[in-house]
């Protein structure tokens, strides 16, 4: 026993100065990546994991060979959801990052306790005008009252991905994508049917693949339906309006005829890969975590669209599709740690990362849209357009590319929406009874909300 | 005298460490929550003071009460099992067959893998579209459910899980109750003519009584605590909440709509329940257990 004890003491003792030495030995690079050399460290938190993290760290270790004032020392936090407890949990320990990926919501309560830096401020001295070249929709994004707080970093558009081969099998054009919400429904019939009927085809095939109580899809189809999701002043829904009882009862017929299917998670997306489903919607960085096991051809085009009113031919006239997108993905705040030094780094950085050039290699390899039009605009980007043309889609959407209500309590309200939409596909009662309750209890949060 | 005193202060430096961490990481931050679910705080900014309103928030929120009942509905069904199953493999355990030191380390194992890992093992199981579940169900040609996305069937396949996954541990302890009873007691009931029923019910239930007691109080603590298996199995809390656990909802009130001060009213509620039920089984029900 006595023995026992002596040797658990001397493993504790050498794990303990284990420890201790690691610690020197980390804090003594540190001290040879950065301050040896009279560097500014700028500490930046991100999510960027898997694919996404090899080409960040691979951008920041060029930014930091390329100039000799700031060094950047990029953490991978894990998930934005982790990220985001992470930096609330280093406000309140004073000891925040200089720069991290926020959502907007998290970014409206930084200003209002005056955390993070106005970028107006470090713009006024710059000579060339950033903000002109923004890509609009970025812009507005990040203007909060009037003034630029967050800078557009890591944002992204859903897509639809469609298997080229079950196209080509079932009999049709695998260069002719759905147009409109009518033409998919029409497309998934064809395929479900197919393989239902079709003597040695794999009978579990189907047409439209999604994760169960999807909130993001269901505001896109709002837009594509020519509706609305808040009012302009965020006090009130428009989720009882008939744009959105188009929406839910658009997947909600899908799913009983059959040709749909909903999963948790990302099954849908497990799905696309093993060719069991033929269309999905996803975000376009899913095509940066799957492509790797496509064994197929595939094509990634814009999401389908709407028409408000058709023509007497009832023929598809590409200008009178009503579409619409929502943008997904994070921005970038400067915390205001009270060191102009780092603040100045940390905007060298930004500047330097969304830069024309730059910005156009993060996207192509990314997948995650460019800040700037000038990048959009850039050979590397048209060269890269020219060799992929699935790379296209999610550009051609920026035109009427909106943005989720930054209100404070939205992450509230998505929650209440997902247990609505579960509710309604689970059920599969009609439509109109989950968006009105869905639309009063949203409206009860926004009516007591501070905005 | 002074040679008492010094005895008494050497037992307060030995018991030095454990108060210490306890003071730190348990009593402080009870104090704490408490004092912070009288204000609203979102971490960025300064807490406000709002008095007992989170308090009276949490009295009309129907979702607090649906959590509450979804673990209630835990407790009562995973901590009776886990009582019965423990104390069946236990007895089992108990026999001198070959291989006993194996079978102990099997119903082990469960308890010191990582719940993270043990529940995306589970997550497969239950699948419904490749799960193993499914598939023995098939066998006996029976229709494929959902499981962890029915709201019927989810609470239960949680249930079921945890069960699995703390057995050993309760399977210990009751090994350790078995092997406390005198075996004359055995002999002397073997000798009056006593089967196995009756030896049970008048020798192994009541000499058992302490063990079983101990792991009914810590069971019922442990199960109003159920989180990780929730979080991780049933995103969001399940299909229409239906494994809405109090534990979960603190937590996504807590870390991912950032209402610190809400949180926290929710959590000392919960401290008060247990300290409620753990004060009843202390006051009541320890009066029927028999100490030898």
């Amino acid at each position: 026993m006595r023995n026992f004890l002596i040797a658990t003491f001397l493993c504790w003792l050498i794990i303990v100065f284990a420890i201790i030495d690691d610690d020197k030995k980390s804090a003594g690079a540190a001290m040879i990546d950065a301050s040896s050399e009279g560097r500014t460290q700028v500490v930046f938190w991100h999510a960027m994991g898997g694919p996404l993290g090899i080409v960040m760290d691979d951008l920041v270790t060029r930014y930091n060979k390329s100039q000799s004032n700031y060094f950047i020392k990029s953490v991978n936090m894990g998930s934005y959801d982790t990220l985001a407890k992470k930096v609330l949990a280093s406000l309140v320990a004073k000891e925040a990052p200089d720069i991290s990926q926020n959502y907007e919501t998290l970014t409206k309560k930084f200003i209002r306790h005056n955390k993070i830096v106005c970028l107006d401020d470090l713009i006024a001295s710059e000579t060339e005008d950033i903000k002109g070249d923004i890509i609009p929709v970025l812009l507005d994004n990040n203007t909060f009252d009037g003034k630029l707080y967050s800078f557009p970093f890591n944002k992204s558009v859903p897509v639809l991905y469609y298997n080229k081969d079950i196209f080509t099998r079932v009999g049709l054009d695998p260069e002719q994508p759905p147009r409109t919400l009518e033409e998919m429904v029409k497309y998934c019939r064809i395929i479900t049917e197919y393989h239902r009927t079709t003597p040695g085809a794999d009978n579990s095939v189907y047409g439209y693949g999604c994760s169960k109580a999807n909130v993001w899809s269901f505001l896109n189809r709002i837009l594509q339906y020519g509706g609305k999701i808040v009012s302009d002043d965020g006090r009130k829904s428009h989720f009882a309006d008939q744009p959105a009882i188009n929406a839910l009862a658009y997947l909600q017929n899908m799913l009983k005829e059959g040709i749909a299917r909903e999963g948790q998670g990302f099954d849908h997306q497990n799905d696309f890969i093993a060719g069991k489903c033929a269309i999905i919607e996803s975000s376009i960085v899913s095509k940066v975590f799957m492509e790797n096991s496509i064994e197929f051809n595939f094509g990634v085009a814009p999401l389908p669209g709407y028409i408000i009113k058709p023509n007497p031919e009832m023929t598809i006239n590409e200008s009178e599709i009503n579409r619409g997108v929502i943008l997904s993905g994070s921005n970038i705040n400067i915390f205001n740690n009270g060191d102009p030094k780092k603040i100045a780094g940390a905007w060298d950085f930004i500047k330097w990362f969304t830069s024309t050039e730059i910005g156009a290699e993060w996207s192509i390899r990314t997948t995650y849209l460019p800040v700037r039009k000038s990048s959009l605009a850039s050979d590397y980007m048209q060269k890269a357009l020219e060799k992929d043309p699935n790379m296209a889609a999610p550009y051609v959407q920026l035109d009427y590319c909106y943005f989720e209500p930054r209100l404070s309590v939205w992450f509230e309200v998505r929650d209440l929406m997902a247990d609505h939409l579960e509710r309604a596909t689970l059920e599969m009662e009609p439509a109109e009874n989950y968006c009105q309750q869905m639309g009063k209890d949203v409206d009860a949060i926004l009516r007591h909300a501070t905005h | 005298m002074a040679n008492k005193r010094n005895k008494d202060w050497s037992a307060y430096l030995y018991l030095m460490p454990v108060i210490v961490i306890l003071v730190i990481f348990h009593v402080l931050p009870i104090f704490y929550s408490l004092a912070v679910s009288f204000y609203e705080w979102d971490l960025i900014g300064s807490p406000e003071f709002v008095g007992a309103s989170n308090y009276l928030r949490l009295a009309d929120d129907p979702m607090f009460y649906k959590s509450l009942w979804n673990t209630v509905y835990y407790a009562l069904i995973s901590v009776p099992l886990s009582i019965l199953f423990a104390m069946l493999i236990a007895m089992l355990l108990n026999n001198p067959i070959s291989a006993i030191g194996l079978y102990r380390t099997v119903y082990f194992i469960p308890v010191i893998t990582s719940i993270n890992a043990v529940a995306i093992v589970w997550n497969f199981i239950y699948h419904p579209d490749f799960g193993l579940l499914n598939k023995i169900l098939d066998i006996f040609s029976i229709n494929p459910q959902t499981w962890l996305q029915d709201p019927f069937w989810a609470m239960p396949c949680i249930i079921f899980m945890s069960v699995w996954k703390g057995l050993g541990y309760n399977v210990i302890i009751f090994l350790a109750g078995l092997q406390n009873i005198p075996k004359h007691l055995y002999e002397a009931a073997r000798i009056d003519g006593a089967n196995r029923w009756q030896q049970f019910r008048h020798i192994t239930w009541p000499l058992l009584s302490p063990t079983t007691f101990f792991v009914f109080t810590i069971s019922t603590i442990g199960s109003f605590q159920v989180f990780s298996q929730v979080y991780m199995m049933t995103p969001r809390g399940g299909p229409l909440k239906s494994t809405m656990v109090i534990v979960y909802y603190l937590y996504r009130k807590a870390f991912e709509q950032f209402e610190f001060g809400y949180a926290l009213a929710i959590a000392f509620v919960l401290f008060m329940i247990i300290f409620a039920c753990t004060l009843f089984n202390k006051l009541y029900l320890e009066k029927k257990v028999h100490y030898t």
